[in-house]
């Protein structure tokens, strides 16, 4: 790749970010009088949003890219999280201890839902919601329906200071670009991406790497979890299928973060397309909208989003049927003039 | 591989379920005799109670029916898993139909659950109680619906007034961040009336300190839809009213407006635990002690939240407004019982339901509370034990006579000298 093209997919990558910010700046100025940014307490907030923000993505992209909606996902982190937390706290184990508990749950979590994938062949989304129901009960008996409240708990200090958030999303961004770039894993996802008969027909192991796509989600959505519940101090133990809502919320993050990750890399696209739309819900914020009013907003431009993502190659399609057609009258006039 | 991995699953299905259904052994006792009469426990009844609750507080509650209440009137409980609206409401009253309930506790609060509820109730001829804070007038005179028990709303407002008062009596100007929940049309049917009267009782109470001039009634104050500043007419107090039902929203949006500095008290109606790291965060930052007071419930996190100390070295948590779900779903029960005897009338006011009000506690700093806290841990230190509820349970008791017994429960002072707290 050319050097000019490097700088302008590096002017693309950052433009998102930036010009989000320049925009929610000077509407928030004009509506607030008030400034996006105005205090590291600002800037600690919105490294813990997209932390949050971006490891959930990070961990829907890896079944949904290759056609899988794992429904049970919300489910998982909510069983990983408050088993591993209960676990720690029992333990009188620190913050971190909490985290590895919650990853290494989350794992076997995203193994077994793998498993019952490729056993079952039911297709991912009905059994997303089988799963689902099953994950959430686990919690919600182990912790007696009360979840988890770190309230007050002594050592859970270090899962909210920023260095050690900012710590945990730069290695989980570095982990998932070396995952998708230099091991059999990323190679394979490509493959399956492209074509999952042709994977399968070529070689690869695709039931395998479905259970690897599971439980590294699974190991994903549960760090989202602790860091959540590190600085809510709660996580409640819900059934009806109710837990999901919060890793479909970070869905716009994962397609952006794959539409700005086509000129860089994924990982990276999804990180900046966090960090952008944590930008974006903090200037709402300052702007004083109410929940619902910030919901409608929020959808209304993923939904415009999702109609660009939609309609992006038609212009270019029209205009080489134009030209197509255009050859083709030409070359009829040519021949007729013959 | 296959066989056994579906093996697998299928245990851990079946084991899931242990958690969706609750029942418990019926009680062998026949009768059970109170200080001035005997009431008749011989015949076994099953109560289905549908929850919206989860968490410790829910846990105590749940205890409490099962260990003094189910045992005292020979009643058996089916609680259902957290549900959330009409739909899980109705589909768990059909199942517990089928279980052979007789009598049902709704804690579904929404206006059209409590309506459908009271219908379908009457339709299967099970007796229907409802845990809220607000009166239903729809369905309030269909024969097996028997009433209303929850938190007063106005009385909520009126502790939130009493806590406000302690701050704002020194003659320094304040200012809070309300956390007002589901306030917005709660005077209505639309939200919580506890929360809307919580508001209320917040904004009465800076007016009253500082004779303040709202540029609205307060009532519309409450119910407005976006978050924002109240114009106060003072410049030197400011009051900002977040309404929102999910705090971890409210908790992000809330620190831009916790960070001017502006502000040095934060109220929230329910969930203030949520917002303690943030406040802690800003205390550190700014160097300013801001006091929290919420609306609680008598648990662990209540007592770590006065027994926590925040940045400034002040306690994390510095009133709470006390709620006991347990002292309702002992009115519900009694209800219930009075109903199954044939009183059902004697719950009602000339045929029409009523909404019975649980008092709230304002409680001013961790002493007060150290005395609470020991309400609730065993049978004779529940608000009404086993003896109570036998004595409710007598015929001629009358929905006024229930209500008059909230109202005396109302002082802490007279609920601790009741309990021999204090």
């Amino acid at each position: 790749m050319k050097k000019s093209s490097k700088f302008k997919d590096v002017l693309f990558t950052l433009a998102f970010p930036v010009l989000t910010w320049l925009a929610m700046e000077i509407l928030c100025l004009l509506l607030k009088d008030k400034h996006v940014i105005s205090t590291m307490l600002d800037i600690k907030t919105i490294i813990r949003n997209t932390g949050i923000a971006a490891v959930t993505a990070f961990a829907l992209s890896f079944n949904l890219k290759e056609g899988r909606f794992d429904l049970s996902l919300g489910a998982q982190r909510m069983a990983g999280t408050i088993i591993g937390g209960l676990l720690a706290m029992a333990l009188g184990l620190s913050g971190l201890w909490l985290l590895v508990f919650a990853v290494v749950f989350g794992f076997a979590f995203g193994i077994l839902t793998g498993l019952a994938f490729i056993s079952l062949r039911v297709p991912p989304m009905v059994l997303g919601v089988g799963m689902a129901l099953i994950w959430e009960v686990v919690p919600y008996v182990i912790s007696g329906g009360k979840g988890l409240n770190l309230f007050g708990v002594e050592g859970m200090g270090i899962l909210t200071e920023s260095w050690f958030q900012i710590l945990v999303v730069v290695v989980m961004a570095v982990l998932v670009y070396i995952l998708m770039n230099f091991t059999r894993l990323g190679y394979e996802t490509k493959a399956v991406q492209g074509s999952q008969l042709i994977a399968r027909n070529s070689g690869i192991n695709i039931f395998r790497h479905a259970v690897e796509c599971y439980a590294l989600a699974g190991a994903l959505v549960c760090i989202a979890g602790v860091l959540d519940v590190s600085f809510s101090t709660q996580m409640g133990a819900n059934l009806g299928n109710t837990s999901n809502g919060v890793v479909t919320a970070n869905m716009f993050a994962m397609i952006l973060g794959s539409y700005i990750g086509e000129k860089s890399d994924s990982s990276v696209g999804i990180l900046t397309a966090a960090f952008t739309l944590t930008i974006f819900k903090y200037g709402l914020s300052i702007m004083e909208f109410s929940d619902p009013v910030n919901s409608v907003i929020n959808m209304l431009v993923f939904i415009g989003f999702l109609v660009f993502q939609a309609n992006r190659h038609v212009r270019g399609l029209n205009k080489a049927r134009k030209a197509r057609v255009e050859l083709a009258k030409q070359r009829k006039a040519e021949s007729a003039a013959a | 591989m296959k066989r056994l991995i579906a093996l697998i699953l299928v245990v851990v299905m079946a084991m899931s379920f242990v958690a969706c259904g609750n029942a418990d052994k019926p009680a062998d006792n026949s009768s059970n005799t109170s200080s001035e009469g005997t009431v008749d426990v011989s015949k076994h009844h099953k109560i289905g109670v549908a929850t919206v609750h989860s968490g410790e507080n829910w846990e105590i509650a749940k205890t409490y029916l099962e260990t003094v209440i189910a045992p005292t009137y020979n009643f058996e409980f089916v609680i259902s898993e957290t549900l959330s609206d009409a739909n899980g409401l109705i589909a768990f009253m059909e199942q517990c139909y089928a279980a052979g309930c007789d009598g049902f506790i709704n804690l579904v609060t929404s206006n059209d659950a409590i309506s459908q509820g009271a219908h379908k109730a009457d339709e299967l001829g099970m007796w229907f109680v409802t845990q809220n804070s607000a009166w239903v007038e729809d369905v309030a005179e269909l024969p097996k619906n028997i009433g209303h028990c929850g938190a007063d709303p106005v009385a909520v407002g009126t502790a939130y007034k009493e806590a406000f008062s302690e701050y704002l009596s020194d003659g320094q100007p304040h200012s809070v961040i309300l956390f007002e929940g589901a306030a917005v049309g709660g005077d209505k049917g639309q939200g919580a009336a506890s929360h809307f009267y919580s508001a209320v009782g917040v904004l009465e109470a800076f007016q009253e300190a500082y004779g303040l001039t709202y540029d609205k009634p307060i009532a519309d104050l409450v119910n407005q839809q976006d978050p924002g500043e109240v114009n106060t007419g003072n410049p030197d107090v400011h009051i900002y009213l977040y309404p929102g039902r999910n705090p971890n929203d409210a908790v992000t949006a809330l620190l831009p407006v916790l960070q001017t500095g502006n502000y040095d008290i934060f109220a929230a109606v329910f969930s203030f635990a949520a917002f303690t790291n943030a406040i802690s965060d800003v205390e550190t930052s700014l160097g300013k002690d801001i006091k929290v007071i919420g609306t609680a419930q008598i648990e662990k996190q209540t007592k770590t939240g006065f027994e926590t100390q925040d940045p400034t070295g002040d306690t994390v948590l510095n009133s709470a407004i006390l709620n006991d779900l347990s002292l309702a779903c002992a009115i519900n029960c009694i209800e219930l019982k009075q109903a199954f005897d044939g009183h059902a009338d004697a719950m009602k006011d000339n045929g029409k339901t009523v909404l019975i009000g649980v008092r709230s506690w304002a409680v001013n700093g961790p002493e007060t509370y150290a005395k609470m806290e020991k309400l609730n841990t065993s049978p004779e230190l529940y608000i009404l034990t086993a003896e109570d509820l036998l004595h409710y349970a007598e015929a001629g008791i009358t929905w006024q006579d229930l209500d008059n017994l909230l109202a005396d429960l109302a002082s802490v002072d007279t609920l601790l000298e009741r309990k021999g707290l204090n």
